[in-house]
């Protein structure tokens, strides 16, 4: 308790406490970010409705600044998600709480590449991989 | 050195006994403390570290979700192993427990003046921490998550009887991994999982988990079933979301998940144990 203590920013004697980015601080940028994403709603309208700009936004999601309560309320209120979405559950912590980010087709390809046995069998697909993905854009055109 | 702070109606955090927010609050009256004064007339919040977590006292119907959220934050901050939230109403006091932030905000936004927030995206959900089990709304799952551990994920008959003794059959769904592929195929949807009618839980039996009547749902809860498989340990989550159903109508569903990845005969299957939160409401239908 006495460490966080001292993290924790109380005002003092009506000072406003200086702030110092912190692991909480890019937690909830992150949380903030996730919300957006999934409201489908830029920086700029987010920003908007806070009223700040979106630089000020793309601040919150690095937790460069934090997030007045207000705001954080006003945040939750024009994405539509509780505040809970913000609780950080510190046992959640670590590989297990993280998404992988993978999409399932992207599961299925590095589930298929460790089934290999063969490192030089590995190495010719991560050669084949990196050459398609620099022609993607070539690619692409062809599809069209 | 012990923590004692309030949170104003603002949400900021100030020392419990700082003269400026005792002028900014009105305090006069010096024969009521100012912690209890604050607390029942201004509507703040006390947080106080005690042994071995954080007390928490508030007086529902009093403080805003504003309040609410600097709460959070200082918590989030803190991040005590345990918070007793002590709710004062009148001459009443309540006091309840909880091991997380996460179930002690859900408690409180129950109790602040505001109404509450109107969820819109259409689904989310918070991971937390598997130490949240051995909390009461998890006493049925828990002696399946215990022979998971048990069996060292090995399905067998045994899991089926645990299940069905649990009473847990209805809200169970359990899907196994084409080999090779990460496609996910039905095995048992509960029907007491009301997501869609009840012909509906028999006719995915063999298809897609992901080929539910809401489509964009199902994808996104075979990605969380996916990655359980993938990450091969369970995974414990609170799940918010708007579900469609076939007959043209929206739901909107809150409820706890637990996915435990199991093998049987080099083949993995992922069971999702689901602990509804709220009975499945109709938000619009077309």
């Amino acid at each position: 308790m006495e460490s966080a203590e001292q993290t924790l920013p109380v005002r003092d004697q009506g000072r406003r406490p200086r702030h110092r980015r912190s692991e909480l601080d890019i937690y909830a940028g992150e949380r903030l970010r996730l919300a957006r994403q999934l409201a489908g709603c830029s920086q700029q309208q987010l920003g908007e409705a806070l009223g700040v700009s979106f630089q000020a936004v793309q601040k919150y999601e690095i937790g460069e600044n934090r997030l007045s309560a207000g705001k954080l309320v006003k945040a939750a209120a024009f994405l539509g998600v509780d505040l809970v979405f913000f609780a950080k559950d510190p046992a959640a912590s670590g590989a297990l709480a993280q998404s992988t980010g993978f999409t399932t087709e992207e599961m299925e390809l590095v589930r298929a590449y460790r089934a290999l046995r063969s490192p030089a069998l590995k190495a010719q697909l991560r050669r084949l991989m990196t050459t398609l993905a620099a022609l993607v854009p070539e690619a692409e055109a062809g599809e069209r | 050195m012990a923590v004692s702070i309030l949170i104003d109606d603002t949400g900021q955090a100030w020392t419990a006994n700082d003269p400026a927010l005792m002028r900014r609050a009105g305090y006069a009256d010096a024969r009521v403390d100012f912690v209890t004064f604050a607390v029942a007339e201004r509507g703040f919040i006390h947080l106080r570290s005690i042994e071995d977590g954080v007390r928490v006292t508030l007086s529902p119907g009093a403080f805003s979700r504003v309040s609410l959220a600097g709460a959070l934050q200082a918590l989030n901050d803190l991040a005590p192993p345990r918070i007793l939230l002590v709710s004062r109403a009148g001459r009443g006091t309540e006091a309840e427990l909880f091991t997380s932030v996460f179930a002690f905000i859900e408690r409180a936004e129950q109790l602040a003046a505001d109404p509450p927030i109107e969820i819109k995206v259409p689904r989310y959900s918070v991971q937390r921490g598997l130490r949240n089990l051995t909390t009461p709304p998890f006493a049925l799952v828990r002696p399946i998550v215990d022979l998971w551990k048990q069996r060292r994920g090995e399905l067998g008959e045994e899991v089926h009887q645990a299940v069905l003794r649990a009473g847990l059959f209805h809200r169970t769904i359990l899907a196994r991994q084409v080999a090779g592929s990460s496609r996910l195929i039905t095995e048992h949807f509960g029907s007491g999982i009301k997501v869609m009618l009840p012909c509906e839980h028999l006719l995915i039996v063999g298809r897609e988990l992901s080929q539910q009547p809401d489509r964009e749902y199902g994808a996104w809860m075979e990605q969380a079933y996916a990655e359980t498989g993938w990450a091969r340990r369970p995974r414990l989550e609170s799940v918010r979301a708007l579900v469609r159903t076939s007959a043209g109508a929206t739901l909107r569903t809150r409820y706890d998940r637990v996915l435990l990845p199991w093998q049987q005969k080099g083949e993995l299957f992922v069971m999702c144990l689901s602990i509804q939160r709220e009975v499945p409401a109709v938000v619009a239908a077309t």
